[in-house]
């Protein structure tokens, strides 16, 4: 027997008798000793000496020294001091101990996950936020992005709203695209993930990374500047997020329980008017009006109501098509491993349902990652992922339904008929009876599998080879039913994905005369991926439409005559395919520890590229310092770690579409000239079209002071993409009004700051806090040929203009309102675009770049607290100077014909010498000079969209069972529980989006959007 | 292994590695997409590009019909009652770089120049044609249509021919004579306007190439270009050139006793010949109609006669008033009273072929460039030819007099082709003012509209 095992039958032996003889407890053994600095064998003082399992401790003298009793010689003493790393000590027979602390220098041993490998941070000479699982889980999220907001300077996380599975938008240091996608790459244990932003689905955008398990992952990087990110070449130019999901590791098996419960709620109601305001606003309107020129006549409100009909019912709507959320989540994860076998299995289960009525989230996600040692020299491994997600998408927005609500959903509508049946408004859908008939379900599978063999080849050589496969299979469902229409119709549309990759890396590391050390790696990987999708479109007789998974009865395929029956088609979309190419290699050079070099090389070849450009070579350099190691800072007592480390290289974002580079020609023998079949050429060849690129420069310091009991980075950083994929025009006596090729020029500058600090840690308490602030300056410094500003423009008048933001607000600025009649005066612009007086006409030539469609600063403030057996935590997240375009509110203020206003339209102008912001009332029908635009885009519905918002606040209570053995933890949080803003309505914002280019220009745009979740969550871990 | 050994191990690794550089690995598309350097590899081929063009002639703002209809509201032929923008500026003479009319004319026009053009004139097709019969036929069918469509543009954004006008520098329309089928040719496509002469040089000499290597054997409804098509439009080029013996030779051979064409007893078959199926005799070349859903001259018929059946566009007070109302057959043909005004019915048809150039309108020319070259007897002789079909009887005899037959002509030539959009052009042609606008002025034509001008900075706006 050895002595492991011995230890163990002891440990069993011990645990039988304290629960068979608690008697025996009773009995306490007294310990004396000393706690030295390991290094320089000096007594440390105040170090906290706790007995693991029991609350007594107790803390060392001015000399190191200490007492403490102990229930038995198997007690554990946990024995910590700032700067220093814990030490577990068993009592053992000794009764003095000399206990030794080693200084913490974790903050550089720390493994970093890098492109296509590990390293120490010592190491790394890039620029690199890691978030560990902890935080990751901190939030009851069911999308692991949805909880990075806050936590990593630089990284801009803005979820699109409080939707069940709903996803977030990740802005790596600004965004150089426009219309290519935005988003950095994501790599998930070295599979490649497609970036893009997710189907639309209604007036939802899908969020495809909703089907990674968030409880899997061990840890996330996120790669941001182009040392780092150099590696993966031509997809780097947005950054990296790599995900590594847990593994199991050698020693007793541990296994993980959590479970939880979260009630969610709207984090913003919208103020809107009743319906007695509803009618006087409305016969205001017709009165101003007329004043105004307008010759209209007061017969009935809209959908011809009289006024007493229309004061029986003043409906909520807001509140009949929103509810309380009941979400729950349970995972189960085991880990274990020997020299031979290591594994790791999860399950988890998540029912996610939103405060808006009729969304529902359901994900089931399984892992199995195993590692086997065949040899000595050779490893393999198998990672595999499943999940299956139910959802079920609500109406909201332009699609109707909560959107609906707020906006053409009139208060004297009621919701139902006498007869229970959902009333049929005149004017509008019912937004509740939209809810249950304007109905959209997919069932998404997605399996993800990576192989990969580990062989030494020799000492410190080693050859790594991965083969990755990335399946999904979606079905999306949509029924309309004869409730709203006559027609009722159903669809169902199939979309399949495969991605695969497989590499070879080859990893050697070599140190030389002792002082220098080298590490290469090389690599090549190849990459593809096919997507297809079909669609089937039912239209059924009324009354006998069903989802088409159940199987209804559909209409024939065939008309009699043989011709196709158009109430039931099937359409089967081409395949969409590309492929990549890479050989890589890095090279990392230390000198005395103290001096780092990396060199990283990539060259990329895609599908996606023009056959003049086929391969695009991707190289970066960069430097590290570490001068905590010179002679001058050694062993100083208040600078502990001084890092600066500087970069520059070359990314790309190959985010363009599959098959931009072909000349086509329209076949289809549909195309009849006088009966005959005639061709066009459709498309024009690109052979030049290649990737944007983006150059960067960083420089960066990392610091820790105080036995780094204070340690953070600061980092400055320069971008600058060129070759922009746009839509350029071109000289339309070509034949072509505009073409897309590599022109457009944009630049991001940024700083970011990034301070931890452990501000007490004692005996019973401990307090830490982690701040990260980070600007960022985003700039088009060229459109090509671009000559007007509507060129490529968004939602809600958003432009892309040179000198100004991707994105900008184009709009007329508003002034003021006329105390004389109560009309908007706008700023009035000379045809060199400088102000020039004032106007009351509404003209688009008066636009003007304003507002900021991205903040100027955002950032997190987290601080966690611990006594005794509590944690507590406080994250809040803010942004500084960005501004939201209410695409919405101008209907909601001004529409008053067909929408139900906001309440604050009360505070209008009624009569002359009124001071107020807001217009009078019209229905659009003042005349001449009188006449108010209704539909005007104006700078009176843009917004601050500051906030500081309290993410997050949890409470935990942590209890060891079975003498540390078990450890059980049940928590209470809340996610947005209070937030501080200048906007009504929800400043933190994504509106859905078809394409990558209206995601990038209108980022700033609501219109009906759903706010962000309130929400109220407890639940426990168990682990042991 | 020794370390010196390592390093050519790992240079042998990644050659291994490095040899699936693939190109084939690269090569990634749908099979149903047809790429143009797969597809377009016959002159067969480059024929159905050419149909392409062919079909494009009668887009929105090309041969389908809209522009007369804007050309008769700028010379006040027709009037507009709606407020739609782009109609209001050409009723009132202030057309901008918006106009949508303007800007489909120019745009689409051109695309179908580039089709013709990429179907025989371009590095494409020249690599298919150098091998076989060098092409001649689809060279004098995308000459046919680019001719057309230079003519169309120069008449809409260019300054009307005269000594005075024809060499203005940039006051005609930039000369399309290649296609492109690579972007990056598209991106450096900037060209400036040619001068009014230039363009007229162009389209003469394109016709002229078309009428010479035109097949022989194509019908007027085949919809593909005939000899005889590219005759009477360079008849109908010369006429707006002044150049009055040359209409004659390119007509003599059309306007003929006994020949293929004549005037229908009925003054409407024409018009009516895609929905009665009833052929006519008078068409030169039209772009045929199959079906309502295929509408060739939609731009014309859908103005004057909407399906929606809320008229907008009248024939004005003055085109109703140049009618021998009770004698004038054309009068009760074209025009119907409906609620205490006149209705064009000209184009009350479900669908109709766009007529291109008809023989009633070639035989005007004819008539009025015989007349010019002072053969009055034959002047006359076609003039009464109008003149019976439309009164019953012949009204103008060779002995008024050549300035007397010619204003006759003039006449009819008005109200024969009333509401085609002709009426602008015989005003400037005649250098006669257009309500108050100098008829060599830029108020009656189109702005460079804004698509060109943004791809195309330089170039000079009317």
């Amino acid at each position: 027997m050895n002595k492991r095992k011995e230890h163990r039958g002891l440990r069993r032996l011990c645990l039988a008798m304290l629960l068979c003889l608690p008697v025996l407890l009773h009995a306490q053994i007294r310990i004396t000793g000393r706690v030295i600095d390991n290094s320089t064998n000096e007594p440390l003082a105040f170090v906290n000496i706790v007995v693991e399992g029991t609350s007594s401790g107790t803390a060392t003298d001015a000399d190191g020294k200490f007492a403490i009793s102990v229930p038995g010689r198997e007690s554990v003493l946990q024995v910590f001091y700032i700067g220093y790393i814990t030490r577990h000590v068993t009592v053992g027979n000794s009764t003095s101990l000399d206990i030794r602390l080693s200084e913490d220098t974790q903050l550089l041993d720390e493994v970093i996950v890098v492109g296509y490998g590990v390293q120490n941070k010592r190491e790394v000479t890039g620029s690199i936020a890691k978030v560990g699982s902890e935080e990751l889980t901190a939030i009851p999220a069911s999308s692991f992005e949805n909880a990075l907001q806050g936590r990593a300077s630089g990284v801009q996380i803005s979820q699109s709203n409080g939707l069940a599975g709903a996803g977030s938008t990740i802005r790596v240091r600004g965004s150089g695209a426009i219309t290519a996608g935005g988003e950095p790459l994501i790599v998930i244990d070295g599979i490649p993930i497609d970036q893009n932003t997710g189907n639309r689905i209604g007036a939802i955008n899908d969020n495809p990374l909703a089907s990674l398990g968030v409880s899997d992952i061990e840890s996330l990087e996120i790669l941001k500047d182009a040392s780092a990110t150099a590696i993966y070449g031509s997809r780097g130019a947005n950054g990296v997020v790599l995900i590594t999901t847990k593994r199991g590791s050698k020693g007793r098996v541990q296994i993980s329980f959590n479970t939880r419960v979260t009630l969610s709620t709207p984090s913003v109601w919208f103020d809107q008017v009743g319906t007695e305001d509803y009618i006087m606003l409305y016969k205001e309107a017709v009165e101003m009006d007329n004043k105004y020129g307008g010759g209209l006549t007061y017969t009935t409100l809209p959908g011809g109501y009289s006024e007493a009909d229309a004061l029986r019912n003043n409906t909520d709507w807001q509140k009949e098509v929103t509810q309380t959320g009941v979400s729950s989540q349970n995972d189960l994860s085991v880990g274990w491993g020997n020299e031979k076998l290591r594994g790791y299995m999860g399950i988890a289960y998540t029912d996610e349902s939103s405060f808006v009525v009729a969304d529902n989230f359901k994900r089931t996600n399984a892992r199995l990652n195993l590692d086997y040692n065949l040899f000595k020299w050779l490893g393999a491994g198998v990672n595999l992922s499943f999940s299956h997600i139910n959802q079920t998408y609500p109406s909201v927005s332009w699609d109707g339904g909560y959107g609906r609500a707020l906006s053409t959903a009139l208060p004297y509508y009621p919701i139902y008929n006498d007869d229970g049946s959902f009333y049929k408004a005149p004017t509008t859908n019912n937004p509740v009876a939209e809810m249950y008939n304007k109905t959209r379900k997919s069932f998404r599978d997605r399996t993800m599998a990576n192989l990969y063999l580990n062989a030494t080849i020799a000492r410190d050589l080693s050859l790594r080879l991965e083969a990755n496969v990335d399946y999904s299979d979606n079905a999306l469902y949509y029924l309309y039913t004869s409730v709203l229409t006559a027609n009722p119709q159903s669809q169902l549309g199939n979309s399949y994905r495969t991605g695969r990759n497989a590499k070879a890396l080859l990893n050697y590391g070599l140190r030389l005369s002792g002082k220098h050390s080298l590490k290469f790696l090389a690599g090549v990987e190849m990459l593809a991926s096919a997507s297809a999708s079909n669609q089937h479109n039912v239209r059924f007789t009324a009354g006998e439409e069903d989802w088409l998974f159940n199987n209804p009865v559909l209409p024939p395929e065939y008309n009699a005559d043989g011709s196709r029956n158009s109430n039931n088609t099937y359409t089967k979309n081409p395949v969409s395919e590309y492929s990549f190419i890479s050989f890589f290699g890095r090279i990392n050079y230390a000198y005395s520890d103290r001096y780092m070099l990396t060199a990283t090389f990539r060259r990329d070849g895609s599908s996606r590229f023009g056959a003049n450009n086929k391969f695009g070579n991707f190289p970066a350099l960069s430097v590290g310092w570490l001068l905590t190691e010179e002679g001058f800072l050694k062993g100083n007592n208040t600078i502990s770690l001084l890092k600066l480390k500087a970069g520059y290289g070359l990314t790309g974002n190959a985010e363009i579409p599959n098959y931009a580079q072909w000349g086509t020609v329209d076949t289809r023998s549909s195309l009849l000239y006088n009966g005959q079949n005639y061709w066009i050429i459709n498309a024009l060849a690109n052979p030049n079209l290649r990737w944007e690129t983006t150059g960067t420069f960083d420089i960066g310091l990392e610091y820790g002071l105080l036995k780094n009991r204070i340690s953070g980075e600061i980092a400055f950083y320069s971008k600058r993409s060129k070759d922009l994929f746009l839509p350029v025009s071109a000289a339309s006596s070509t034949g072509y009004t505009g073409i897309l090729t590599n022109v457009g020029e944009v630049s991001n500058t940024g700083f970011e700051f990034m301070i931890k600090s452990r501000n007490v840690v004692a005996r019973h308490f401990s307090w830490t806090t982690d701040f990260n602030i980070s600007y960022n300056k985003n700039e088009v410094l060229s459109l090509g040929n671009q000559s007007g500003p509507d060129a490529i423009g968004g939602e809600g008048d958003t432009r892309v203009l040179v000198g100004h933001p991707v994105g900008s607000n184009y709009l007329v600025k508003f002034l003021r309102v006329d105390p004389a009649d109560g009309a908007p005066v706008f700023e009035k612009l000379d045809a060199n675009k400088q102000p020039a007086g004032e106007t009351k006409t509404y003209s688009t030539d008066d636009r003007q770049a304003v507002g900021h469609p991205f903040p100027d600063l955002i950032g997190g403030l987290n601080n966690s607290f611990t006594w005794k057996a509590f944690d507590m935590s406080l994250l809040f997240s803010f942004q500084l100077g960005g501004s939201v375009y209410d695409d919405a509110e101008k209907f909601q203020m001004n529409n008053t014909g067909s929408w139900r206003p906001l309440s604050k339209k009360l505070e209008r102008w009624q009569q002359p010498g009124d001071l107020t912001d807001i217009a009078r009332m019209t229905l659009g029908s003042s005349k001449g000079d009188n006449f108010i635009n209704p539909s005007r885009n104006t700078t009176e519905y843009l917004h601050d969209a500051s906030f500081l918002r309290l993410k997050n606040l949890s409470l935990g209570y942590n209890l060891p069972l079975y003498r540390n053995k078990m450890k059980l933890r049940i928590y209470a949080q809340a996610v947005n529980l209070f937030i501080l803003k200048n906007y009504f309505g929800e400043p933190e914002i994504i509106r859905d989006m078809a394409s990558s280019q209206a995601r990038n220009v209108s980022i700033n745009v609501t219109y009906l959007t759903p706010p962000q979740a309130r929400t109220y969550t407890i639940g426990l871990n168990l682990t042991f | 292994m020794k370390t010196r050994n390592i390093i050519p191990a790992l240079l042998a690794l990644i050659t291994t590695l490095g040899s699936c550089d693939d190109m084939a690995f690269l090569e990634r598309k749908d099979e149903s997409l047809a790429l143009t350097q797969d597809s377009v590899r016959t002159e067969q081929d480059l024929e159905r590009l050419m149909l392409g063009a062919y079909n494009g002639m009668r887009a929105n703002g090309f041969m389908n019909g809209i522009v007369a209809v804007a050309a008769d509201l700028i010379a006040d032929d027709t009037e507009y009652t709606g407020a739609t923008f782009e109609w209001v500026q050409a009723q009132t003479h202030k057309m901008d770089l918006f106009n949508p009319i303007g800007r489909d004319m120019w745009n689409n026009t051109y695309r179908t120049i580039n089709y013709a053009n990429q179907a025989a004139f371009s590095p494409l097709a020249d690599d298919i044609l150098s091998g076989g019969s060098g092409g001649t036929a689809l060279k004098a069918d995308a000459s046919f249509i680019r001719a057309i469509g230079h003519f169309h543009l120069v008449r809409h954004f260019g300054l009307p021919y005269s000594d005075e006008t024809k060499d203005i520098k940039g006051r005609g329309v930039p000369i399309r004579s290649v296609g492109f089928v690579n972007i990056a040719d598209v991106a450096v496509g900037e060209l400036q306007r040619s001068t009014v002469d230039s363009v007229y040089a162009q389209v003469i000499a394109d016709l002229r190439f078309a009428a010479e290597n035109l097949p022989a054997g194509r019908q007027w409804n085949g919809g593909t270009a005939t000899i005889d098509a590219a005759n009477a439009m360079l008849a109908k080029v010369y006429f707006y050139k002044g150049d009055m013996a040359a209409v004659v030779d390119h007509a003599k051979n059309i306007v003929k006793d006994n020949g293929p064409y004549d005037l229908d007893a009925d003054i409407a078959a024409k018009f009516a010949g895609a929905a009665t199926k009833i052929p006519s005799k008078e068409v030169i070349f039209m772009l045929p109609s199959t079906a309502t859903g295929d509408d060739s001259w939609g731009g014309i018929r859908e103005r004057y006669n909407p399906s929606s059946g809320a008229v907008q566009y009248f024939p004005s007070d003055a085109a109703i008033a140049a009618f021998d109302r009770a004698n004038d057959i054309r009068f009760a043909t074209f025009f119907e009273e409906k609620n205490g005004r006149y209705n064009s019915i000209k184009y009350n048809y479900a669908h109709m072929d766009a007529i291109i150039i008809a023989y009633n309108e070639l035989m005007l020319y004819y008539a009025e460039a015989l007349a010019a070259t002072n053969d009055t007897a034959a002047a006359s002789k076609w003039l009464n030819r109008i003149e019976a079909r439309a009164y019953g009887a012949a009204k103008t005899s060779a002995a008024e007099g050549k300035e007397n037959i010619i204003a006759a002509i003039q006449k009819e030539r008005r109200l024969e082709l009333i509401n085609q959009g002709e009426r602008i052009h015989e005003l400037k042609r005649l250098k006669k003012d257009v309500r108050g606008a100098g008829w060599n002025q830029s108020a009656t034509l189109f702005q460079i509209p804004d698509n060109e001008q943004n791809g195309n900075p330089g170039i000079i706006p009317n």
